[in-house]
């Protein structure tokens, strides 16, 4: 007797259809599961077999054999326990097949028959609707998160048996719903705001654009300055995700299984800031099936490298490629998979070893090529790629006394929020979204300089020996800047702002 | 009467039944034994009885493990080099079999590994 459905596993951030079959044949008993699986899927065997009897069905003595087809991609994960325990009881005669075909089914089993959530339940709602099926029965704790794709029913189950009385026509279950339009109305409190932070008005500016374009920052300034406190500060400032980068975002997450329990939609930017111990597995993903890393988790959102000099120099020339590219593709014996990267950079260091190089009121202890040593950890190719460099100085007594608070945080993203529509207008059905990945055609395209603007531009490359980067780089923050000021062109301010940003340090 | 050979009686008479021919019974050597060797028409059967006078730790068959299996393929092998039996094709069966005193269970499972 031989029974098949479908289950779906995660390949990078998308699914695959996968189909199970059941064969039931005389024998020895045995119970084999065939078609490339991973320990994990070969321990469901047990959980199967455990969870089949706990939940009161029969579970013959008879040889079994599960087949997951195709049989070269490699299986991971719990998720095909649930199919393989259908596909075995379909097998048995318990359950009808009619019903089946309908949906694509993903869950874990417990061993007393209740169903745990998985990783992924977006992509794998994705994969049911392009599969055109029915449904999917997907565990009832991702229910909420699965819900988010349209046009494929989201059937939430929570045990065994309701599986199998559901599949039989016995008990109905409601299609889970989400109301896309209240889930975007809720609003998130920080209990922190730009207004905190007293003088560094520079810093914010800075922020300001780069936020505003995508653009990578590098803060430079002694300790106990305010680099962290600002950064810690531009979650408050970040634009609203847009549906789809919103279900972008969710997949990454969901895929890395850290997306919360009962979560439909991540609805705020990232901001990862990890500690400068990681791995570069850590940082730009890795692993035997690789999961995404920091600069994925980051996608849509930023990435904040505190004691930027401290993270080990192979894990910083890691970030190289992917900030060019907006994606990474990290390849293992097993797979090559590619996972967006699409995020903004922000680092933040001291100037020296002691921190207080170039500080107005303490001096400098490092000896030259120490401070020389400290900043080389950054490499040249690194820095190119830092489209904004900015000065974060101590403050002086007057600012740190005085009561004049700064612009609150609310009035910032106002500006950033409408620079950001004018880039979604001008890119529309380009495929990018910020300034920051314009490239060569939309470069030439919608950065046009007034002959002043040009010849200063012309002088600066020829003055600081400017990159062939640097120059396009410079080009797309004064698109911001220009931007921010609802300007069409890029004038002469423009282009001076987006100059000193980049040269102010060399 | 041991358990043992009760069941490979009984196992035996079953054969019979269904047109094998015995051949050999507890072939033995150094690392193990087949408890019976028949054939049906022309596939020689290596046949291992396991008789059970309880369920408590399962059906009789169940017993037949991995490293039993092994154990009587190697023992097979040598039966087929010093024997050479005019056999076309060999296959290893199973029977279980449960003895208590109100009734006796027997399942034989062809061609069982």
């Amino acid at each position: 007797m031989i029974a098949k459905l479908e289950s779906a596993t995660l390949y990078g951030l998308e699914a695959i259809k996968v189909e199970v079959e059941a064969d039931i044949s005389t024998g020895l008993p045995a119970f084999n599961i065939v078609g490339l699986p991973d320990t994990v899927v070969q321990e469901s065997r047990e959980r199967v077999r455990s969870s089949i009897r706990n939940s009161e069905f029969e579970f013959p003595l008879k040889r079994i054999t599960i087949n997951l087809a195709p049989a070269d991609i490699k299986k991971e994960g719990p998720s095909f326990d649930l199919p393989i325990a259908l596909a075995s009881l379909a097998a048995f005669k318990v359950i009808s097949h009619h019903n089946l075909k309908k949906y694509l089914i993903v869950g874990e089993l417990s061993l007393n028959g209740e169903i745990r959530r998985v990783n992924g339940a977006i992509s794998l709602a994705i994969c049911a609707k392009n599969e055109k099926k029915e449904g999917i029965i997907i565990p009832f704790d991702n229910a909420r998160e699965a819900a988010i794709v349209d046009g494929v029913k989201v059937i939430p189950v929570k045990t065994l048996r309701e599986v199998v009385d559901f599949l039989n026509d016995k008990i109905i279950i409601e299609p889970q719903k989400t109301d896309l339009k209240s889930i975007f109305t809720s609003n998130t409190d920080f209990g922190i705001d730009f207004s905190d932070i007293k003088g560094q008005e520079h810093a914010k500016r800075a922020l300001e654009v780069a936020t505003a374009g995508g653009h990578n920052v590098l803060m430079i300034g002694p300790p106990g300055s305010g680099k962290t406190m600002l950064a810690r500060r531009i979650p408050t400032i970040l634009p609203d995700l847009t549906l789809n980068e919103a279900i972008e975002t969710t997949k990454v997450y969901s895929v890395a299984g850290i997306l919360a329990s009962n979560t439909s939609l991540i609805l705020t930017r990232p901001f990862r800031s990890p500690h400068h111990t990681i791995s570069y597995a850590g940082l730009v993903g890795g692993g035997h099936f690789p999961k995404p890393g920091e600069i994925s988790l980051s996608h849509n959102g930023v990435l904040f490298l505190d004691e930027f000099p401290e993270f080990s120099k192979s894990v910083l020339q890691v970030l190289r490629q992917p900030l060019e590219d907006g994606y990474v593709t990290i390849s293992r014996a097993s797979t090559a998979l590619t996972y967006p990267s699409k995020f903004v950079l922000i680092a933040a260091m001291n100037p020296c070893p002691c921190g207080h190089s170039g500080d107005r009121l303490k001096e400098c202890v490092c000896t030259p090529i120490k401070v020389q040593q400290y900043r080389n950890k950054i490499s040249g190719p690194l820095m190119d790629r830092m489209d904004i460099c900015v000065e974060v100085p101590r403050l002086t007594k007057e600012e740190l006394s005085g009561n004049l608070s700064g612009e609150p945080s609310s009035s910032i993203k106002e500006r950033i929020q409408k620079a950001r529509i004018k880039q979604q207008e001008r890119f529309y059905e380009r495929n990018i979204v910020l300034n920051a990945q314009m490239r060569a055609k939309e470069i030439k395209e919608f950065c046009s300089l007034s002959p002043s603007a040009k010849s200063l531009l012309e002088n600066a490359v020829d003055k600081f020996a400017l990159s062939a980067r640097a120059y396009d780089r410079i080009l797309k923050v004064a698109r911001t800047i220009a931007d921010l000021v609802n300007s069409e062109n890029i004038e002469l301010g423009h282009i001076a702002e987006a100059i000193q940003y980049r040269t102010s340090l060399k | 009467m041991p358990l043992k050979s009760q069941g490979e009686d009984l196992a035996c008479q079953l054969l019979l039944k269904k047109g094998f021919k015995i051949f050999e019974r507890n072939y033995r050597l150094k690392f193990g034994e087949i408890d019976i060797i028949a054939f049906n028409k022309k596939t020689l059967v290596f046949v291992e009885v396991k008789t059970r006078s309880n369920k408590k730790y399962g059906e009789p068959f169940e017993a037949v493990n991995i490293s039993k299996q092994k154990r009587l393929k190697k023992l097979a092998d040598s039966f087929i080099a010093f024997h050479k039996p005019q056999a076309e094709s060999f296959r290893f069966d199973v029977i279980g079999i449960l003895v208590n005193e109100d009734r006796t269970e027997i399942i034989h499972i062809e061609n069982a590994f």
